[in-house]
């Protein structure tokens, strides 16, 4: 589990079950998994692992908890978990599980030959929570965010839903969670979202404003991202 | 359900309110203390007197009735209308009359009363008012204390007995011809105390309406606040609830986060 530091305590696993705050997140993921069972019924073996987007329209700090409380909830369910940090503006989701700094997306977006499975294993680190895995933003950060423009996020998004299945059971499904920088803030979630399944917009209430949150919309939608619902946040 | 929306928009922005409502408040505290330390601010005492007003005996004098009902009448309306009650002549008199009048007052309402502002003519004459009824003119004297009002009613009413002769006259003409200066001699002005000086009455002071525009005052601020509340609310462009974001992005809301409690304390359910 490693040392737990103060922003670690953000964390679902921090909360009583019980509690409204971690009702919440559980009704999140019924909800998106009411999504899958709407969207596929018989669905080859490598589609039953989905992969989704979490962002938000501006910067929100607690951002990076919502997207470890999903996947930590996700992996709690029973359902194979990997959480992506693909925020390489403002890494957090591994002090907040309290792990060190790893190879992780960033090295995999500069990996000179080609992505593969094991390249992404490689970069896996386990968390606390079993079931749950994280690919960290990586040792290789100089460039920022223009690593994400490199064809390789495409290949590693396949080779990270191949990864999670060849993990998961044969008849459970797996989920995918990128974490990434706000929409806003530039062209980070657009290019993340154009390759997953679902993006979902957190709205921070009292603090988004509606042309934030229209703008945001319309980004995404601009780069083909198939926005498909709105978490909403009381801070 | 609107009554709802309104509610939650200005409880949203209550500081507005609360801060135009205070702020006002204060002022209209502020003018309502100094209206309670204003001596007949807004409270008052009164004390009347009637006087009738009409021509005294004389030998030779004209004995006209009607005539002199109609003169009395005139005197009484020059009394009662006229600048005599507010000249400075008279309000002199009445003062000096008070002073003689003194061990009388004492002896009525105790050692040391409290007449305000009595030996100041200019002030006497402005709390003097009159009505007339036929010769009947009854004189009216507000004032910011009862033994004051008393004595200064108490005051006109012997003054005008005493003097009136100096401050009404009247020409009587024939033919633009003056009668008196035959044989015929021209009765005098004369003025008797029908009533004595009432007990005084409290009355609202000159000032007693400014509470009601003081209450009237906050009440405004209070709407002013809530105008304030509405109006930043519409120009504040941060989204509030679920149903603005789904009527926005036109997106299903997945999930509603709370605040996230402190960590290992069970929140009740929401």
């Amino acid at each position: 589990m490693g040392n737990r530091t103060n922003e670690q305590h953000a964390l679902l696993t921090d909360y009583d079950t019980n509690t409204a705050y971690s009702e919440a997140f559980h009704t999140l993921f019924a909800n998106i998994r009411f999504n899958w069972n709407s969207d596929n019924t018989e669905q080859p073996r490598a589609r039953q692992i989905h992969t989704l987007l979490l962002t938000t329209p501006t910067n929100y700090n607690e951002q990076a908890a919502v997207a470890a409380n999903l996947a930590i909830v996700a992996a709690q369910s029973g359902t194979p978990t990997i959480l992506v940090d693909a925020d390489l503006r403002a890494p957090k989701l591994e002090k907040r599980f309290g792990l060190g700094k790893n190879p992780g997306l960033s090295d995999l977006l500069q990996e000179e030959g080609p992505i593969t499975a094991e390249c992404v294993t490689s970069c896996l680190q386990t968390t606390y929570v079993p079931g749950l895995k994280l690919i960290g933003v990586g040792t290789s950060t100089e460039q920022g965010t223009s690593l994400l423009l490199s064809t390789k996020l495409q290949d590693v998004v396949a080779c990270t839903r191949e990864v999670l299945a060849s993990e998961a059971e044969e008849s459970r499904a797996g989920i995918v969670i990128f974490h990434s920088a706000p929409v806003l803030a530039g062209a980070d979630a657009s290019l993340i979202g154009a390759l997953v399944e679902q993006t979902l917009l957190t709205i921070v209430v009292g603090s988004t404003t509606r042309a934030q949150a229209k703008q945001a919309q319309e980004q995404l939608q601009q780069a083909h991202t198939k926005l498909s619902g709105i978490v909403m946040l009381k801070p | 359900m609107e009554l709802r929306t309104y509610w939650t928009i200005i409880w949203r922005r209550i500081w507005v309110v609360a801060l135009v409502v205070i702020v006002v408040g204060l002022y209209a505290g502020y003018q309502y203390y100094h209206l309670r330390k204003t001596p007949g601010a807004l409270k008052a005492y009164s004390s009347n007197i009637t006087l009738q007003i009409g021509l005294g005996r004389t030998n030779n004098s004209i004995n006209n009735a009607e005539s002199i009902a109609v003169v009395s009448e005139d005197l009484a309306d020059a009394l009662a209308n006229g600048p005599i009650l507010s000249s400075r002549e008279f309000d002199t008199d009445v003062s000096n009359q008070i002073g003689h009048d003194m061990s009388e007052i004492v002896q009525r309402y105790g050692n040391n009363p409290d007449l305000g502002d009595w030996q100041n003519a200019g002030t006497i004459g402005g709390a003097l008012g009159a009505v007339r009824v036929h010769s009947l003119v009854t004189v009216t004297a507000t004032w910011t204390t009862a033994p004051g009002a008393w004595a200064l009613a108490n005051a006109v009413g012997e003054v005008s007995d005493a003097k009136i002769g100096s401050y009404l006259d009247y020409v009587v003409t024939n033919n633009l011809t003056p009668i008196s200066s035959g044989n015929a001699v021209q009765p005098p002005v004369a003025a008797s105390v029908i009533s004595s000086a009432t007990d005084p009455a409290t009355v609202p002071g000159v000032s007693a309406n400014k509470v009601t525009l003081l209450i009237l005052l906050v009440l405004a601020a209070l709407i002013i606040g809530i105008a304030l509340a509405f109006l930043l609310d519409y120009l504040d462009d941060r989204i509030r609830t679920k149903d603005e974001v789904a009527y926005l992005l036109e997106l299903p809301i997945y999930a509603e986060v709370p605040r996230a409690p402190t960590p290992g304390r069970t929140v009740a359910k929401q």
